[in-house]
């Protein structure tokens, strides 16, 4: 039976992810590179790295074995191109967006651990507004559509402030144990 | 993560390196990160970035990108008989010449337009197109023999 080489070739993109590396090689590696730049501070602080991207590295596999197999360029179209008018508040959205994520980056929390859990939400976020630019895709515009994807801005900056208020527990939580200490 | 970069490097040692320049950077480079994209999608292009860097440290990469000509011979059907299984075409991607392969794996499997794998590997665009006809020609080839 003759198919499409190039299609083929494509649909196995998921499963031809057979290798693994040695773990304790790799992490090795790391921890002697981060170790070279910055001694002290990141002898602790790679643990929580290496954590928190492990998690997120695991969680977008996942969301790959569910997701992936469909031309990206989908992916690209945004709500101010679906609908103009809203072009404005998508760009105030955004930069709400940018200037929390820019918080959270400076905030250099200590336990990432405790921030899973809302990285798996953000994750968990994205697939569904990737879900919607398929929508799109096949069923073109609706105001239900448009509704959800602002939902999702929402619900981003919601996660966000939850993140930040978090690192904001984590951080007086670290100061009140300070102060016992002095006492 | 790392199937890219041994994709791309084809040498599990090189893409252990990869791997680890590619964690690092992403450590370092996180504040960098401005949660457009996923996160997941943000590592993958750092591996691919540094999996390009990696081999572009070669003198042979480069010239691996310009050894074909506009060789029409490439320009093959794309119809092909039965089936090949993903552990036989992830073998094969990895037995390419350097050059080619790395076109094939941006443009197939990692979803790069021609236009920025041209500016990506400082190429033109239509020796990104010329490369990728031939890596499907030879990867064919090599699928068809195995």
């Amino acid at each position: 039976m003759n198919s499409n080489f190039e299609k083929q070739l494509r649909s196995q993109r998921q499963n031809m992810d057979i290798e693994a590396p040695d773990d304790e090689i790799v992490w090795a590696g790391i921890v002697r590179k981060l170790g070279q730049s910055k001694p002290g501070r990141f002898q602790f602080s790679w643990k929580a790295a290496a954590i928190f991207i492990f998690l997120v590295s695991a969680s977008y596999v996942f969301y790959n074995e569910f997701y992936r197999n469909k031309t990206p360029d989908i992916y690209n179209i945004t709500l101010s191109e679906i609908e103009p008018a809203y072009a404005g508040r998508v760009t105030t959205i955004r930069a709400d967006i940018d200037a929390k994520w820019k918080l959270v980056h400076q905030s250099n929390a200590a336990d990432l651990e405790s921030l899973k859990l809302f990285f798996t939400e953000l994750n968990d976020l994205d697939a569904m507004y990737r879900e919607y630019q398929e929508d799109y895709q096949s069923y073109g515009y609706s105001e239900e559509l448009v509704r959800a994807m602002l939902d999702y801005y929402d619900k981003r900056i919601r996660i966000l402030d939850r993140i930040l208020m978090e690192i904001e527990k984590q951080k007086t939580y670290e100061k009140r144990n300070e102060v016992h200490i002095e006492i | 993560m790392y199937n890219i970069a041994i994709r791309m490097v084809a040498n599990k040692m090189d893409a252990e390196d990869v791997l680890q320049e590619s964690f690092v950077t992403a450590f370092r480079k996180i504040g960098d990160y401005r949660g457009e994209a996923s996160i997941g999608g943000w590592i993958r292009r750092i591996v691919v970035n540094q999996s390009i860097n990696f081999l572009q440290r070669n003198k042979s990469f480069f010239e691996s990108l310009e050894e074909m000509g506009l060789d029409v011979r490439h320009e093959s059907d794309d119809k092909v008989s039965g089936e090949f299984s993903p552990e036989k075409i992830h073998e094969a991607v990895k037995s390419l010449p350097e050059g080619c392969r790395v076109v094939l794996n941006l443009y197939l499997f990692e979803g790069y337009k021609h236009r920025e794998i041209s500016s990506m590997l400082n190429i033109s665009e239509s020796t990104s197109k010329t490369q990728y006809q031939r890596a499907k020609f030879l990867l064919k080839e090599k699928l068809l023999k195995s």
